[in-house]
């Protein structure tokens, strides 16, 4: 059965403005009924961690907001009114066309008129994103390549190599909770080790980084939605490609990550291996503070988890490889596709039967989390409930997440497994304190 | 309470002739006394152009986009004999979607309440060409009309078109849908013409109300902007249509059609086709 | 089968002349709508998102009791249940079908019949409502026809609601729609009055709102009636038999007029009952339309005006020489603006969702009191026209519900969201009012974030009228 109850991620128009709103400058310019993009805001602005959809997101976000007679008789007049005077009131890098279900189905020609705006020197880059193209991870990776294109033709030639200059897909924004802090983690850890990641969203990002895209040796993918994006790349610019399927958390996943893409890049595994050895020592350090309190109060237990599989295993992976915590069932929400493919070597080693299942129903959900009466659940803050149920500790890192507030905060990397350990074992103690 | 108006929707093949037959039948029913609308489902909008001399008539769907307050006089002529003349309207070809639109011109006659202020004793729907989506499937829908009719010719495509619309109506007939009246014979040329719809009809569980012979009164009619029941009362043209009418109104016999399926219409093409081919060749060499 | 006479309702714009683009003064707007006529479309040549007619849809129908919602359209049309689940409280389970590119061209009636079966299967409701969204409204999927044959089959009402979502550019008419639906479906003839049964209509705002109000009927000696949100199924059936229907804004207009209409209960609208003088008035009201000789009345309003006389005389709760903008539907502004002023606060400018041939006469009759002058903005959401009337009328605090206020907040302005905040009742609302003083006394958060950058290209749009964009609809 399709999924149908409590549906976690949004449609593609929603996936492709949450991209655009989190990149500096770049105005999306929706061109679909009103309530899309406003329910893109309240799902995706606010029961993602509070987040917000920065300065032209929300309220802010243009949209023509059509109705009957437009879905008659064509919106396409609209549209270009509409660009026509969003170019004037708003200050932007780009003007992002983001065509929703009703103009697709009437036929609108929304691409030209993108490219009537664009002669008259303004720029402009139009998706095709409409909701039932499906999910807001293909609106990512829509928005991405429209993006790409954009850009890419802006590059200042000649189509230079920087050595060591890594642009990074799969980490989605407005998706996946803890993206901005993913990146931000992730660039402090690439540009210890000498390398350079371009994260192409959030803090500090706009346009111009986008134009550095074929100046890249290597493309990064870090999930399933960024696969299709770094081959794309090759293809673009002949840009040699790494995919991974999860964000590595914690030590020993963030060094192999790192040791890959020298292995790829043929660089230098010294500086890695220098890096990885100091950001060992620190980890080890706070691990074995950590080790009081979890002894304390016995810590230890087992957990059940429901996110995005790039989320999902990566936490795994850290909690049954370094906190001796026990995975029973994994719920992967984002990609009901790779149902088929085997993950089952994504947790190697574990002396346990882990359940995996690929589902974004709410209903299916919760029930597949009440089952095995895991000690802690790592899930959406609707999970909550379950967890309570249960006598289980819950934490939310997966949408919608609406008791907690995250802005930069991260798993990735080394310091992110840090933020991970302060967070499990906060909720651990609490539902002790609370029993 | 007022009584309640008969719908009567005419669908068909595109350039079939249903603008014409609905016209003559509007005409024909106007002419014996009936209070007539016909409503033009087709944005080309020129249903109703032989019954009110071509005038120019705004559309539904061009007059709710400027303004809210609407008269029925804002989006209707009174045409020949009193006819209530009404074009729906649509977009351009290639832009918007004209299924929406026949949608929601029609919601918006109900909401206008024009059925039951106009004392319409029949409403007569002229839908354009086959149901391609299903803006075009509303007037089957939901009770709106009491019957369809289905104007077709011999030819092959427009008993395609006929069949397809049997499904359609098929579709909808346990939920309320409106059921066949039966199928109009127009354009008729040739021996075979009537012998080869009226096998169509019984095969597919369908009636034929009359057949209309392809009729230079009935283009000159139009070339003068008028109905032949207008132009040329004593016609026999003319009278065919009145007899159309009378059934029309008087007889309220439907049916559930029984389409049939792609590859059963196929042969039942070819085996018409052998037939008429076998004959013609016998026929040149018996000269 | 429905007792209703069509099954879809006429847009707000051709029924009530619905306005949702305006920014200029009072009077042309008011005499606009005199003697029947409608004042002249409007439509915006740029414009901003905004609620819907399936968002406010949406929010009414996670609040009924013992019901499912399945949303007939792509996944992003049943987006904010993620919002709804996370700060509405728990709520009625939304479904999606979830609709793919094929669904739309193909048609998805099979869908629909799939999703909702599963749905009854899992929650066991005592109703279904099916909500339609463009895509459905474009591929004429049967929708009623579902409906009635799973209603049939499953034996509970599937309630068919034809949201489209593009049908007016006035969200509100998303109640109508609703009310217009579950008039049809879910009342139940009268059997017989009950005289101290009294309908409260709850179509938005919060629980705690909808509580005080059932105290303060309750207070009186009246038994309140609530639905639809926060209600159950039962108190819309049993609405026919009430001695009045009590609607707290225009949105409860279509299920008011319709059991007035059809089982004779009278309905009222009445002002909000925000802060102690609305409040003894609406309980004035209540008592005079019910017929009922409620001695408690004048013993609660006294007691409760000296309780509020002592909140007051504290001083952070003294609004005087505040200038303070408001935004909102017209019914919650007004109200606002009346309690700001009996606060000693004034008024420097309001911003209103939409307008109407019957709002117009609220608007009307306070423009007489107060001669407001300042021009009026009408707009939902659109905060970059705000912006640029903000810029000019630079108010102490600006007033907002949800999404609007951290909007004025980024010029600098200090502002309050009200939304989540108690408004209805004698001393509910000094909350409110304490916010707005905090509001002014500490500005250092929206002056950080006033200096920050802007979105908008202030030099150009800023010299501007804000009504730039708003142009008279012509063909
Ligand atoms: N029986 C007939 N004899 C002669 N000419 C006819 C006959 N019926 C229709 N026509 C002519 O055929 C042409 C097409 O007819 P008409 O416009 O009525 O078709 P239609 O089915 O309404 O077409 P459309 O699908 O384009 O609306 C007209 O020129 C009309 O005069
Ligand atoms: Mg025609």
């Amino acid at each position: 059965m399709k999924n149908m109850e409590s549906l976690r991620t949004q449609c593609a128009l929603q996936g492709a403005l949450s991209a655009a709103n989190a990149i500096g400058g770049v105005i999306p310019v929706v061109h679909s009924t009103a309530g899309c993009a406003y329910q893109n805001y309240l799902a995706g602005g606010l029961a993602n961690g509070g987040q917000g959809a920065g300065l032209a997101g929300g309220l802010a976000v243009p949209s023509t907001n059509i109705v009957e007679k437009h879905v008659v008789f064509g919106g396409s007049a609209r549209l270009r009114e509409q660009l026509k005077n969003a170019v004037k009131v708003f200050e932007g890098k780009l003007f992002l066309v983001l065509s929703g279900c009703t103009p697709n189905l009437v036929g609108d020609d929304s691409k030209a008129m993108v490219e009537e705006i664009e002669t008259q020197g303004y720029p402009a880059a139009y998706v095709q994103a409409s909701g039932f193209h499906g999910s807001a991870y293909t609106g990512y990776e829509l928005a991405v390549r429209s993006l790409v294109d954009f850009a890419s033709k802006k590059t200042a030639s000649p189509l230079t190599t920087v050595k060591g200059l890594i642009n990074i897909f799969g980490i989605v924004p407005g998706q996946d909770t803890f993206w901005q802090g993913e990146l931000l983690s992730l660039s402090r850890e690439f540009s210890a080790a000498g390398l350079i990641l371009n994260p192409l969203f959030g803090f500090n990002q706009t346009v111009e980084n986008w134009k550095n895209i074929p100046h890249a040796s290597l493309n990064l993918s870090l999930s399933t939605w960024g696969s299709g994006i770094v081959e794309y790349l090759k293809e673009k610019f002949g840009t040699p490609a790494l995919k991974r399927s999860f964000v590595p958390v914690g030590a020993e996943d963030t060094k192999q990550l790192l040791l890959d893409i020298a292995g790829k890049l043929n660089f230098d595994e010294k500086q890695i291996n220098n890096h990885a050895e100091k950001k060992e020592q620190e980890a080890d350090y706070f691990i074995s503070q950590f080790a009081e309190a979890y002894f304390n109060f016995n810590f230890q237990t087992d957990f059940s988890i429901a996110g995005p599989l790039s989320q999902a295993v990566g936490i795994s992976r850290f909690l049954a490889y370094n906190l001796g915590f026990t995975p029973k069932t994994i719920i992967i929400t984002d990609a009901p596709q790779l149902k088929d493919e085997p993950i089952g070597d994504i947790l190697p080693h574990i002396d346990t039967k882990v359940n995996v299942f690929f589902t974004e129903d709410g209903n299916e959900i919760s029930g597949l989390l009440k089952k095995g009466n895991p000690g802690l659940i790592l899930g959406s803050t609707i999970d909550r409930i379950t967890a309570e149920e249960k006598g289980a500790a819950h934490l939310s890192i997966s949408l919608p997440v609406s008791d907690r507030i995250v802005l930069n905060r991260g798993y990735a990397g080394y310091s992110g497994a840090l933020n991970l350990i302060e967070d499990i074992g906060t909720v651990l103690l609490k539902r002790r304190t609370q029993k | 309470m007022a009584k309640k108006a008969t719908h009567i929707a005419i669908y068909g093949k595109g350039g079939i002739g249903k603008s014409t037959t609905t016209s003559n039948i509007s005409a024909a029913l106007a002419v014996m006394g009936y209070r007539v609308i016909q409503v033009g489902c087709d944005p080309k909008s020129d249903s109703t152009s032989t019954l009110r001399n071509g005038d120019f008539l705004p559309t539904v769907l061009d007059t709710v986009r400027e303004q809210s307050q609407l008269k029925i006089e804002d989006i209707s002529k009174v045409g020949f004999a009193g006819v209530l003349c009404v074009e729906a309207g649509g977009p351009l070809p290639g832009v918007g979607c004209a299924g929406r639109g026949i949608n929601s011109a029609i919601t918006l006659l109900t909401e206008m309440k024009v059925f039951e202020e106009f004392k319409a004793d029949i409403v007569l729907y002229d839908v354009l060409g086959d149901v391609v989506c299903g803006g075009f499937a509303v007037p089957i829908r939901n009770g709106l009309t009491n019957r369809i009719y289905v104007v077709s010719s011999q030819d092959f495509m427009a008993i395609y078109a006929a069949n397809n619309l049997f499904k359609c109506v098929a579709k909808y007939a346990n939920s309320g849908g409106a059921l066949l009246g039966g199928v109009i014979g127009n354009n008729l040329y040739g021996s075979h013409a009537e012998e080869l719809i009226t096998d169509f009809t019984q095969k597919t569980n369908s009636a034929i109300i009359d057949f209309v012979p392809k009729s230079l009164v009935i283009s000159q009619a139009e070339l003068h902007g008028k109905t032949a029941v207008e132009a040329y009362p004593d016609s026999k043209e003319a009278q065919k249509y009145r007899d159309i009418a009378k059934k029309i109104i008087s007889d309220e016999t439907v049916t559930t059609p029984n389409p049939m399926d792609g590859l059963a219409l196929r042969d039942w093409a070819r085996g018409w086709g052998d037939k008429i081919l076998k004959e013609r060749t016998n026929a040149v060499f018996t000269i | 089968m429905p007792s209703l006479p069509s099954r879809i309702i006429a847009i707000a714009e051709r029924r009530l002349g619905s306005i949702d683009a305006y920014y200029g003064p009072v009077q042309p707007l008011i005499d606009g709508y005199r003697d029947g006529q409608f004042f002249a479309q409007r439509i915006r040549t740029l414009s901003q998102t905004k609620g819907d007619e399936i968002t406010v849809i949406l929010q009414m129908l996670h609040q009924i009791k013992n019901t499912v919602t399945v949303v007939h359209g792509a996944r992003g049309c049943a987006a904010m249940q993620n919002y709804l689940e996370s700060y509405d409280g728990h709520g009625s389970p939304v479904f999606s079908t979830n609709l793919t590119e094929d669904n739309s061209i193909m048609g998805a009636e099979e869908v629909l019949r799939k999703t909702i079966l599963a749905a009854v299967e899992r929650h066991k409701p005592e109703a279904v409502f099916v909500v339609t969204t463009p895509i459905v409204a474009i591929n004429n999927d049967d929708v009623q026809t579902v409906a009635a044959d799973l209603g049939e089959e499953l034996n509970i009402p599937v309630v068919p609601i034809y949201a489209d979502g593009f049908k007016s550019k006035t969200s509100a008419n998303g109640y109508d729609i609703a009310y217009h639906s579950i008039a049809g479906f879910l009342t139940a003839e009268k059997r017989a009055t009950d005289k101290k049964l009294v309908n409260i209509i709850s179509s938005d705002g919060s629980e705690e709102d909808v509580h005080k109000i059932a105290e303060l009927v309750t207070s009186i000696g009246l038994n309140p009636n609530i639905f639809p949100r926060f209600g159950l199924l039962s108190a819309i059936r049993n609405s026919s038999n009430a001695v009045a229907t009590i609607g707290l804004k225009p949105d409860s207009r279509v299920i008011g007029e319709f059991l007035e209409k059809e089982r004779q209960v009278p309905y009222y609208l009445l002002e909000q009952p925000v802060g102690p003088e609305a409040t003894s008035r609406w309980l004035g009201e209540i008592t005079g339309k019910t017929g009922n000789k409620s001695e408690a009345l004048e013993f609660i309003k006294s007691r409760e005006k000296k309780k509020f006389d002592e909140l007051v005389a504290d001083p952070d709760t003294n609004l005087s020489g505040r200038k303070i903008y408001i935004s909102g539907d017209i019914y919650t502004a007004i109200a606002l603006a009346g309690l700001v002023k009996e606060f000693g606060g004034s008024v420097t400018g309001l911003s209103i969702a939409n307008i109407d041939k019957n709002s117009v006469a609220l608007l009307d009759e306070n423009y007489k009191k107060n001669g407001w002058p300042f021009n009026i903005h009408i707009g939902d959401g659109q905060v970059f026209e705000q912006a640029n009337i903000l810029s000019r009328d630079t108010p102490d605090v600006y007033l907002g519900a949800a999404g609007q206020a951290v909007h004025a907040a980024r010029l600098g302005i200090p502002s309050v969201n009200y939304a989540p905040m108690p408004l209805y009742g004698y001393d509910a609302s000094i909350k409110l009012i304490r916010a707005i003083v905090r509001a002014c006394s500490n500005r250092s958060f929206v002056e950080k974030l006033g200096s920050y950058t802007s979105v908008y290209n202030r030099s150009s749009w800023f010299g501007k009228n804000p009504n730039w964009y708003i142009k008279q609809e012509v063909g």
